[in-house]
């Protein structure tokens, strides 16, 4: 594990990733390699006795030196989403919660452009920072067994997209009809870590429309970048 | 060509092989068959390539039977019954067409199975291993059900000219499970109380437990830690931390980033007795280092 710094903000992020790009080339040839960013540390696992502690930790420091730029090459990912209804059967409890109407919930939540910091907990999904905080709520007390895949909820200080559907504890105020996570993709998803969401309120109508369709860079990236 | 039939699926069994490497940053676990002894052994006794696919079955037995004559070999299982007649344990066995092939008895949690030639599912993402979460790899990403039939993959040469191979070597497993621990990757004074806590208590597994990680039970960490620091990237035996002060032991499809702290770590050639460790099982740590 490399710890890089302390706690979640964007210069941290782009120095932890920068430094996983680095590793990425220099231990390619390891056998069984993962690297996995978090917010201020990454984990470096590989076959067992396949590169020594000394030499591990050598390729460490020279790539801690190295620090490839990655200024411009993150993406902007704009997420169609329908709102409220029963594909956001929580966003009055956010109205409620946050003094705010439903159609200002919507509002202030898709004017951000969310960093998606890692990716984890279920496959693509992402953890995203930046979420006002009128719009922090506190999670349910116990977790709905089944969420929907393209769900897009609130939870604590964090808001993302369920990519499949899994339980979930987080309130859920609206879905996406793109599919995020497509296994047979290489790669499976269109984004990664250092690139960002925004969310764009669509209708019914729209959402049958896109129902389905992968979101690929493409079609759904905002050209001026972040 | 080959086909094997599920007449008993048991309790949850899965398609693995060694699991899914090099996407665990996109939040795709690795996976894969949780005892990699029993896994080596059981496809080294079927004739194939280290990296074969297999079925892994939990706790409760399965019945199989091949579409043609077949050579199959079992690792974990004490009873191996062919056409309702007693076969050894760890061994690799030719089997008629048609016949019914029942294994139970498992020595831990975890017993498999596989036929010459492997278990020929399409390969996702470099890997046949099943994942569950995202409900791919595998067959169809899911646990098997009856009915289900497998297709056994190309095997080159003869089949095996004996009725039966026997493993030389049946790997032990001692009880009460011993688990290894590394320091880390939290560091600090709370840290090392919670590692020296880790040392001197009995754990029991609980029934909470499933192939994401082992619940254990016993004496309270007394400080279960802050937990106000960023979520980390978990690895694969990770000891944390819950907030009711009771460990957490992820496996090999866990959640890839985690917010508990992670005062130890279990050493890799470890990962295997956690595998087979079944709800009730004694389990005991020690800190080496």
């Amino acid at each position: 594990m490399v710890s890089v710094g302390r706690g979640i903000d964007e210069a941290t992020s782009t120095r932890l990733l920068s430094l996983a790009e680095q590793l990425r080339h220099a231990l390619a040839e390891l056998p069984e390699l993962d690297i996995t960013p978090a917010y201020d540390s990454l984990l470096v696992s590989f076959r067992p006795g396949a590169l020594g502690e000394t030499e591990l930790r050598r390729v460490v420091s020279a790539a801690s030196l190295a620090g490839i730029s990655l200024e411009g090459r993150s993406r902007t990912f704009v997420i169609p989403v329908a709102y409220g209804g029963e594909m956001g059967p929580d966003l009055s409890f956010l109205a409620g919660v946050s003094g705010l109407t439903p159609e200002e919930v919507i509002a202030l939540h898709a004017s951000i452009s969310y960093r998606i910091y890692c990716l984890g907990f279920t496959p693509g999904f992402p953890y995203l920072g930046g979420l006002a905080p009128a719009l922090h709520v506190p999670r349910l007390a116990s977790p709905r067994p089944r969420v929907a895949a393209g769900s897009v909820g609130i939870g604590g200080a964090q808001t993302g997209v369920y990519p499949t559907e899994t339980p979930g504890g987080w309130r859920i105020i609206g879905r996406t009809p793109l599919v995020l996570f497509d296994p047979s993709g290489l790669p499976p998803t269109a984004y990664l870590p250092g690139d960002y969401f925004r969310f764009e309120p669509i209708s019914a109508a729209e959402f049958e429309r896109l129902l389905l369709r992968r979101l690929n860079p493409e079609q759904f990236t905002d050209g001026r970048g972040q | 060509m080959t086909v094997i039939r599920v007449l008993n699926p048991g309790l949850q069994t899965t398609v693995q092989d060694r699991g899914r490497f090099g996407w665990e940053h996109l939040g795709v676990a690795r996976g894969g068959a949780l005892d990699d002894i029993a896994f080596a052994w059981v496809n080294r006794l079927a004739g194939n390539d280290t990296g074969a696919a297999v079925l892994e079955s939990l706790l409760l037995g399965i019945t199989v039977s091949p579409s043609d004559d077949a050579w199959l070999a079992t690792a974990g299982a004490e009873e191996v019954m062919v056409n309702g007649r007693r076969l050894p344990a760890w061994a690799g066995f030719h089997v008629p067409a048609g016949s019914e092939v029942s294994i139970g008895g498992y020595t831990g949690a975890r017993a498999y199975l596989t036929v010459r030639g492997g278990i020929d599912v399409e390969s996702v993402l470099g890997s046949r291993s099943t994942n569950l979460e995202g409900g791919f790899g595998g067959l169809d990403g899911r646990a098997l059900r009856v009915g289900d039939e497998l297709r056994a993959g190309h095997a080159d040469g003869a089949m095996p000219e004996g009725e039966i191979w026997r493993c030389p070597e049946v790997p032990a497993l001692d009880r009460p499970l011993t688990v290894r621990l590394l320091p880390g990757p939290a560091t600090g004074p709370w840290s090392r109380g919670a590692q020296e806590w880790l040392g001197r208590t009995a754990f029991n597994v609980s029934p909470q437990s499933s192939h994401l990680g082992l619940r254990l039970t016993g004496v309270r960490l007394g400080e279960a830690g802050t937990g106000a620091d960023a979520s980390q990237p978990m690895p694969v035996g990770a000891v944390q931390i819950a907030p009711d002060g009771l460990p957490l032991v992820l496996l090999r499809s866990r959640g890839t980033i985690g917010g508990y702290p992670v005062p130890a770590t279990a050493v890799s050639a470890d990962i295997r007795l956690l595998g087979q460790a079944r709800p009730g099982d004694a389990v005991r740590f020690i800190m080496v280092i």
